[in-house]
């Protein structure tokens, strides 16, 4: 009685996980099993490909530079600080994957716009961010430095506070503890950290829209690309896709293997 | 004449630690239960944690003065801290260990020259065919060692010990206590060594401050704690590891 309970119950829980495995994983395989070779060549000739190849490629490269460049140093303050106020500042990181990326465009509009919060100073500068490629890494930066940052800050923690102790003993500047002990022992977390900053960079779709606009050449990322090329030619978004899965399922198996 | 003077006042969770030491070449072995402010008091002699009032002088200088609001930087104050599990980097080989701390104390001589002078100096603590190996691949006497190579390495005042005999098997122990003893002889520098156990305290000769709560409650020489146990906690510490003494006497 009771090893038929278990075993319905174990059936049931194996259709259930199987259904879902089936519904994440669909989708990508039709990506595959609907394209041939020619049409993949044939979609990636396609005029919105190439210059939306090189935009993603630069402005996710200058993104993750400033995400790494400003987020270390607060991972690392986050990581060596606490209280309230630490508490405070790690949930105002983490709004950003939190909030949908349509609504982060209009803040970003709101905040760089001509009408924006800083719209008059950056006026006064001569400097019109809202639909230039500045906007695009600003709205990249924006919605992938809550993964480096939180990455970053959990390899820091995971630090043994000891080794900065003895390292400073021996005489190490703070900088030279941070350089030569923490960014080499914490350098895993830190590589996951920005991996996945890359990957939510790349694929960055809803607030490049709204506060950067689609212009080829210019805010026309890979994802706006896609959107594009679904109106004139299937095959060119198909084959772009194909491009973004291959990249990301690439990541994942890098750091799948840096985790072991 | 080298000498390590100390008043401390730092409020903790539950207590106060409150101490006063005094350190020339004979070391110290500061003992206590568990929880009694042991490690935070090395930790304040090394400017990791600040006390509220105090001093601490080295050699006649002050480290730290609350008073003259004199605050030296931990990397600035000549102390060489050897912590229990011993803490070597765990991504450089011991020569590197050694090598990372004769870097910070002359970072412009060349790497070969840091290099020979790494070698040498675990050459001289029997570790020399350990010195291209991580930490993880050293014996537990290896690590102490390449430990104690590490901190002689930054040239230090004086030393800080934190159970410096705990992480190791019994076997190791007594031939690694020997080792220290002599290195500390041969060095001629105030020592501090936190400890539980009677026999660091013996082997190494040192004197005995005994912290309980934060506070002192007995100091002097093995033999006089011995003799006149202050408290309870003394006694059972005199009495352990003694098997030829009968606990009965002592409580």
């Amino acid at each position: 009685m009771r090893t038929r309970r278990r075993r319905w119950f174990g059936a049931a829980a194996g259709v259930l996980a199987a259904a879902l495995v089936a519904l994440l994983a669909l989708p990508t395989i039709s990506l595959f099993v609907t394209a041939s070779p020619a049409g993949i060549l044939d979609g990636l000739r396609h005029p919105v490909v190439l210059p939306a190849l090189v935009l993603s490629l630069v402005t996710t490269t200058v993104g993750l530079a400033l995400v790494v460049g400003l987020g270390t140093p607060l991972a690392w303050w986050l990581s060596r600080n606490s209280g309230g106020h630490v508490r405070a500042v790690e949930t105002l990181v983490a709004l950003p994957v939190v909030i949908p990326p349509a609504v982060a465009g209009i803040a970003l509009l709101l905040t760089f716009g001509r009408q924006g919060l800083l719209g008059p100073v950056l006026d006064g500068l001569g400097w019109s961010i809202s639909f230039s490629t500045t906007a695009v890494v600003l709205a990249q930066v924006f919605v992938s430095a809550p993964f480096y940052v939180q990455g970053a800050t959990a390899a820091f923690r995971g630090l043994d506070p000891t080794l900065l102790v003895v390292a400073r003993s021996l005489g190490a500047s703070q900088a030279r503890a941070f350089f030569r002990i923490a960014i080499p022992l914490a350098r895993p977390g830190l590589f996951a950290g920005a991996a996945m900053a890359w990957a939510r960079a790349l694929g960055e779709f809803g607030a490049t829209l709204m506060f950067a606009g689609n212009l080829q050449g210019k805010t026309q990322t890979l994802p706006l690309a896609i959107y594009t090329a679904l109106e004139s030619d299937v095959r060119a978004a198909q084959a772009l896709s194909l491009l973004l899965v291959v990249v990301a399922f690439g990541l994942l198996l890098v750091l799948r293997r840096g985790h072991r | 004449m080298s000498r390590l003077e100390a008043t401390l006042r730092k409020r903790l969770g539950a207590f106060d630690l409150d101490m006063a030491l005094d350190v020339q070449t004979r070391t110290l072995a500061i003992v206590g239960p568990n929880g009694a402010g042991k490690t935070t008091a090395l930790l304040t002699l090394l400017g990791i944690v600040k006390p509220e009032t105090g001093r601490i002088l080295l050699g006649g200088e002050p480290l730290f003065d609350a008073v003259a609001k004199i605050d030296v930087p931990t990397e600035d104050r000549g102390l060489a801290y050897v912590p229990q599990d011993y803490a070597l980097f765990p991504h450089l080989t011991a020569c590197q260990n050694v090598e990372f701390a004769l870097g910070c104390l002359r970072p412009f001589r060349t790497a070969p020259g840091r290099r020979d002078e790494a070698r040498a100096l675990l050459d001289r603590l029997g570790v020399l065919g350990g010195a291209d190996r991580r930490p993880a691949a050293l014996s537990g006497g290896e690590r102490q060692r390449v430990a104690l190579a590490r901190a002689l390495a930054r040239q230090p005042r004086a030393l800080l010990f934190d159970e410096p005999f705990a992480a190791l098997d019994a076997g190791v122990r007594g031939e690694v206590r020997s080792t220290m003893r002599e290195r500390l002889a041969e060095l001629d520098l105030p020592a501090v060594m936190v400890t539980h156990d009677r026999a660091d305290v013996e082997a190494l000769g040192a004197s005995v401050l005994v912290l309980e709560g934060g506070r002192v409650t007995q100091r002097g020489t093995l033999a006089e704690l011995e003799a006149r146990p202050a408290t309870d906690y003394v006694a059972r510490f005199c009495g352990r590891n003694q098997p030829d003494k009968k606990s009965e006497r002592a409580t």
